[in-house]
């Protein structure tokens, strides 16, 4: 009988194992990736009634938010797996955070893009210099950092270890962006969610908001496990 | 496979050396903190009126009721400040051009311009939106 960390670490990290579950379960997780977030914004987008001052702008909200929240934990994941890639020498955690790295980018892009569509009706501008918008911008660059230093250094030995640089010294961005909103005065908004308080909006709101957030984040891990596969499989960014 | 002191020892430069790092940016960070401030609030005005004369500022703070006249040069109203909800702190702030749909009396502000006169002529009226989301039909408590 094998404990369950160990079960975890063989299907995870050993590339036989984790290619045996990835063939088989890669399409059936995209379903219901997909279903989870289809049903989400399906209630998010039309069937919940419009906020008072917003108007229908609001619901942007339902993509917005998710994304921002998966923004900053796809680095901490960048992070971890660059660390158990130079603590063990495994090499699919590094796969994982290059997997990460990358799709982190385009959520935190996408974040940005969706900020900026919901900022010029609401606050009359595309983008301010504000704190919390550009920690996150910061937050681009640095997947950009990460990965150009991943890509482009030789021997790739070196590269993984000077891509962990870069992704624990970035670490500290995220509670800046976190923070950001409450520690400067800043044209974005406070926290409705993500704190440790009541929601700041009625429950017919936030439920849609919580399934499409499953959502996305069932989503981002289906294309994290079809990375690492194409990238076993490929033999790039070893 | 759990690690032990051997897997430590591996990253014990690559930890030293963020640690140093972060250590640096968090004192520049620190050090930078009271120009991180996107606008200036009615507040600082009204304390320390002298440095901010005939340059350019960013006003935030809300839009006191009663107050928004509307003109042929433009509107012009009163912003009160954010926080400390003084209502006889105010300052007046003109402007002549669109106004974002969210601007109205009682809700939050940020007025781009110079400032001159007492008052602050804006070139930009941004609205700050609250974390406050409603639906229709429900009385804000």
């Amino acid at each position: 009988m094998r404990s369950l960390h160990e079960t975890l670490f063989k299907y995870g990290f050993v590339p036989s194992y984790f290619m045996k579950i990835a063939n088989h379960a890669l399409w059936p997780s995209y379903l219901i990736a997909s279903c989870v977030l289809a049903y989400g914004l399906y209630i998010g987008l039309f069937t919940v009634p419009a906020d008072t001052t917003q108007g229908d702008i609001f619901r942007i909200i339902y993509i917005h938010v998710p994304m921002a929240a998966l923004s900053l934990s796809l680095y901490i994941a960048t992070a971890i797996g660059c660390t158990l890639d130079q603590m063990l020498h495994l090499k699919m955690a590094s796969l994982y955070a290059f997997a990460c790295a990358c799709l982190g980018l385009v959520v935190t892009i996408l974040t940005i893009i969706t900020g900026m569509i919901w900022a010029k009706p609401t606050w009359g501008t595309w983008w301010v210099w504000d704190a919390r918008l550009t920690s996150e911008l910061v937050l681009a660059m640095l997947y950009c950092g990460f990965l150009i230093a991943r890509l482009n250094i030789k021997p790739t030995r070196l590269a993984r270890e000077v891509s962990t640089y870069i992704a624990w010294i970035g670490t500290m961005n995220i509670p800046i962006v976190h923070y950001s909103v409450q520690w400067w005065f800043t044209l974005h908004q406070g926290p409705s969610v993500l704190q440790f308080a009541k929601p700041k909006m009625p429950w017919i709101m936030l439920y849609p908001l919580i399934i499409s957030g499953l959502g996305f984040s069932l989503l981002c891990f289906v294309i994290i496990m079809h990375s690492v596969k194409v990238l076993l499989s490929a033999k790039v960014a070893e | 496979m759990l690690p032990d002191s051997k897997h430590f020892a591996r990253i014990k430069p690559i930890a030293i050396t963020s640690l140093w790092c972060m250590i640096g940016i968090s004192c520049i960070i620190y050090g930078l903190r009271e120009h991180g401030h996107l606008f200036v609030r009615v507040q600082d005005i009204i304390e320390q009126p002298e440095p901010l004369k005939n340059k350019p500022i960013r006003l935030g703070g809300i839009v006191a009721k009663g107050t928004i006249q509307k003109s042929a040069n433009g509107i012009s109203f009163y912003v009160r400040d954010h926080l400390s909800g003084k209502e006889n702190e105010q300052v007046m702030v003109e402007f002549n051009g669109i106004l974002p749909n969210l601007f109205q009396e009682g809700k939050a502000i940020i007025a781009n311009g110079y400032y001159k006169n007492d008052r602050v002529i804006a070139k930009e009226i941004l609205a700050k939106h609250d974390e406050n989301y409603q639906i229709p039909g429900v009385k804000k408590r």
